[in-house]
């Protein structure tokens, strides 16, 4: 029979990468975070419930996340300069907009990132969101306003032409 | 709640997008709905909100799958940490000792020298005599480790500090206890253990209550 943490690992290994890769911008540190959750996971709060399990992975890996943005801003915040051009003859579509939406996403500060983040991919109510980060709803509220607003501009000329 | 319309357009954007996600009260979405509906300038703003969502979606980067190795370690740790979690749950204490014991290693590393300690200095890691640790294996102890468990031996210290001044009823010194805890020691397991246990929500209530979030 399938333990707790073999579902774990089957149903949020892969969501829990991707929120730490969307975070810092970075698949070998992603990976690094994403591994590091799941052992902490594991010898600190085994035999949580679904729920309790994801939301405790989901506060590690910001966590984690967050140490490594203060240790290594820089690598870790790579800038829209940073993002290589698409090349329109090798690269799709597709591709090209997950760059540029990259970009757009790395340039939010923290608080922000974290709460679009958790929003938009991992589709949590705002009351979630405030349980992972430890604040105010309304904080929720507003973070994700304004990251919504700064994202609506920085994605602007790219979302004419998306339509 | 009755509806008010938004006054400045930091809460119309917050209005908007709490719309967006369907968290707002029957009466203020349909207040959001009439407004858009009798203004262009905000229907199209939330047209934009949407379409920016929908943009959002597109980015879907691979994941890999877990290494092997990996696997391996978390099966490890499953394996080991059902006899150390009963411990931890009825001697608290001991956890944070076992910390301090296995942390010591890796200070005594700089401190007693090769007479004490055999040094694998190849692999930057020490093996410790074995009268220090009481299990029958030998335990190794590299630089980085050692000071991840001291981080978690001074975030256990911490947390045991906010729960004494939580009982004490003094919440502003538990608050300000708390920020360090998260601001500080943010990535221990003991601040994320805060994060997640109810029993601290009377003071995060607190917390929303005094605006310190």
């Amino acid at each position: 029979m399938e333990d707790d943490l073999s579902w774990a690992v089957r149903e949020l290994y892969g969501r829990v990468y991707r929120f730490a890769y969307r975070f810092v911008g970075n698949r070998e540190t992603a990976q690094d975070i994403v591994q590091e959750s799941f052992l902490r996971l594991a010898a600190v709060a085994p035999g949580l419930d679904a729920d309790g399990t994801r939301r405790w992975l989901f506060v590690a890996a910001r966590n984690l996340c967050i140490s490594h943005l203060r240790r290594d801003l820089a690598r870790a915040e790579p800038s829209l300069d940073a993002i290589q051009p698409a090349d329109p003859e090798s690269v799709s579509v597709r591709k090209e907009l997950g760059d540029s939406i990259r970009g757009a996403v790395a340039q939010l500060p923290p608080e922000q990132r974290e709460v679009v983040l958790l929003r938009e991919y991992e589709d949590m109510s705002y009351a979630e969101i405030s349980a992972v980060l430890g604040c105010a709803e309304g904080t929720v509220k507003s973070r994700l306003a304004r990251a919504r607003e700064h994202l609506r501009v920085l994605l602007g000329p790219i979302r004419e032409d998306w339509k | 709640m009755t509806w008010r319309t938004p006054q400045t357009e930091a809460e119309w954007q917050e209005a908007l997008s709490a719309y967006v996600d369907d968290e707002l009260p029957s009466e203020d979405a349909r207040g959001v709905e009439a407004a858009c509906a009798a203004d262009p300038l905000r229907g199209s703003q939330l047209e934009s909100l949407r379409a920016t969502r929908a943009m959002l979606q597109a980015w879907n980067p691979d994941a890999p799958s877990p290494t092997p190795d990996f696997l391996a370690e978390l099966s490890a740790i499953r394996r080991s940490s059902t006899g150390r979690r009963t411990r931890k749950a009825r001697i608290p204490v001991l956890r944070i000792l076992s910390y301090a014991a296995v942390a010591l290693v890796g200070i005594a590393i700089g401190a007693v020298g090769s007479q004490a300690l055999r040094v694998d200095r190849n692999n930057r890691a020490a093996i410790a005599p074995p009268d220090m640790v009481s299990t029958a294996t030998p335990v190794s102890v590299d630089a980085d480790r050692a000071e991840s468990l001291m981080r978690e031996v001074r975030a256990e210290s911490l947390k045991g500090k906010l729960v004494t001044l939580m009982t004490a009823r003094d919440w502003t010194q538990a608050s300000n206890a708390y920020d360090d805890l998260v601001t500080a020691w943010g990535d221990t397991d003991a601040a994320s253990a805060v994060r997640v246990d109810p029993a601290f929500d009377p003071l995060r209530q607190w917390r929303v209550l005094h605006r310190r979030t």
